[in-house]
């Protein structure tokens, strides 16, 4: 097993291909990101409403 | 009931699993290391894939795009039976835990059909000439991205979440009759779209240099997917038990 390309220059180019290869990685990687980041952002949100209940809850009975 | 409680082992276990906190603890344990798998293959994969396997000798570099292509194209089949199971589960055992992993799957098996359908396209310029054609594998690829898309609107379509569980369920349990149409699309209609590279039943038609960096690819779109799943549900587990004490005991517990 060795590397295929003389330089990381060729890597780039793939003999004409590059464009269609990165764009496929490049895109490939931005939606894996985002099925990451969604549901991280989401559960955080969530969190921050159960504590936003909470809080509220607590404030009204001091309240009373 | 008595047999119920005795024949225990089992049942115990069924239960704990549709419990929607025994799910958040138990996934919240494995996360780290089923991510840090995840990425371990899918940087190995892909930097092997893309740099050291050799190209092709009819297509060239442009082949190495089914480093991406068949991974994903196998976990959006992968997670179509993953939700449609989801879904049957929650129809026969009314379980909410089902529905929701059954939700979590819809955004993830579309995103991942869309990529499927999107490299394949970037894949056809070089090697057909077109970004697209009508041909039976292509075409019941993009049946299945309407069928992800559909499951996810009928959730939003309803009012009450069990009316809306229960549509999208039917809805999957009824698209699983494109699944086998999408396997055998290659060998059942003339077609543009190369036959299987893979089969289980024998062995790969590819060379072992370039087969085993798309191996490890796979396995790593499979963590992946787990991670993405699991990630999904527990975001969704949070939003609708959000009344109940364990989840603000969590919120409070995270805020010291």
């Amino acid at each position: 097993m060795s590397f295929q390309f003389e330089n990381l220059g060729q890597l780039l180019v793939m003999d004409g291909h590059g464009p269609f290869v990165w764009t496929a990685v490049l895109v490939s990687l931005a939606v894996m990101f985002w099925l990451i980041i969604k549901p991280l952002a989401d559960s955080k949100a969530a969190q921050k409403n159960v504590a936003r209940d909470i809080a509220r809850l607590t404030n009204s009975n001091g309240e009373a | 009931m008595n047999w119920l409680t005795n024949w225990s082992p089992s049942w115990q276990w069924f239960h704990r699993l549709g419990s929607p906190r025994w799910f958040y603890q138990t996934t919240g344990r494995w996360l780290p290391w089923l991510s840090l798998l995840a990425l371990a293959l899918l940087s190995t994969g892909l930097v092997w894939g893309l740099g050291f396997a050799p190209q092709d000798a009819k297509q060239g570099n442009s082949f190495r795009i089914i480093y991406l292509h068949v991974p994903a194209s196998f976990l959006a089949l992968a997670g179509y039976y993953i939700m449609a199971i989801a879904g049957a589960i929650g129809l026969i055992w009314k379980m909410k835990l089902s529905y929701m992993v059954m939700k979590s799957a819809a955004p993830i098996g579309a995103a991942l059909t869309f990529l499927a359908l999107f490299t394949g396209a970037i894949w056809g310029k070089p090697t057909w000439g077109t970004y697209w054609v009508w041909d039976a594998r292509v075409t019941s690829m993009l049946i299945l991205l309407f069928l992800y898309l559909g499951v996810l609107a009928l959730q939003y379509a309803f009012h009450s979440n069990e009316a809306g569980n229960r549509a999208s369920a039917i809805l999957a349990l009824v698209g699983t009759v494109n699944i086998p149409i999408i396997y055998k699309s290659v060998d059942w209609w003339y077609t543009l779209h190369q036959p299987a590279t893979i089969k289980l039943t024998s062995a790969p038609s590819m060379h072992p240099d370039m087969f085993q960096p798309l191996l490890v690819m796979i396995l790593g779109f499979y963590c992946f997917y787990t991670v993405a799943l699991f990630l999904f549900t527990r975001a969704e587990i949070l939003r609708r038990e959000r009344n109940s004490t364990w989840v603000k005991e969590l919120v409070m517990g995270g805020q010291h």
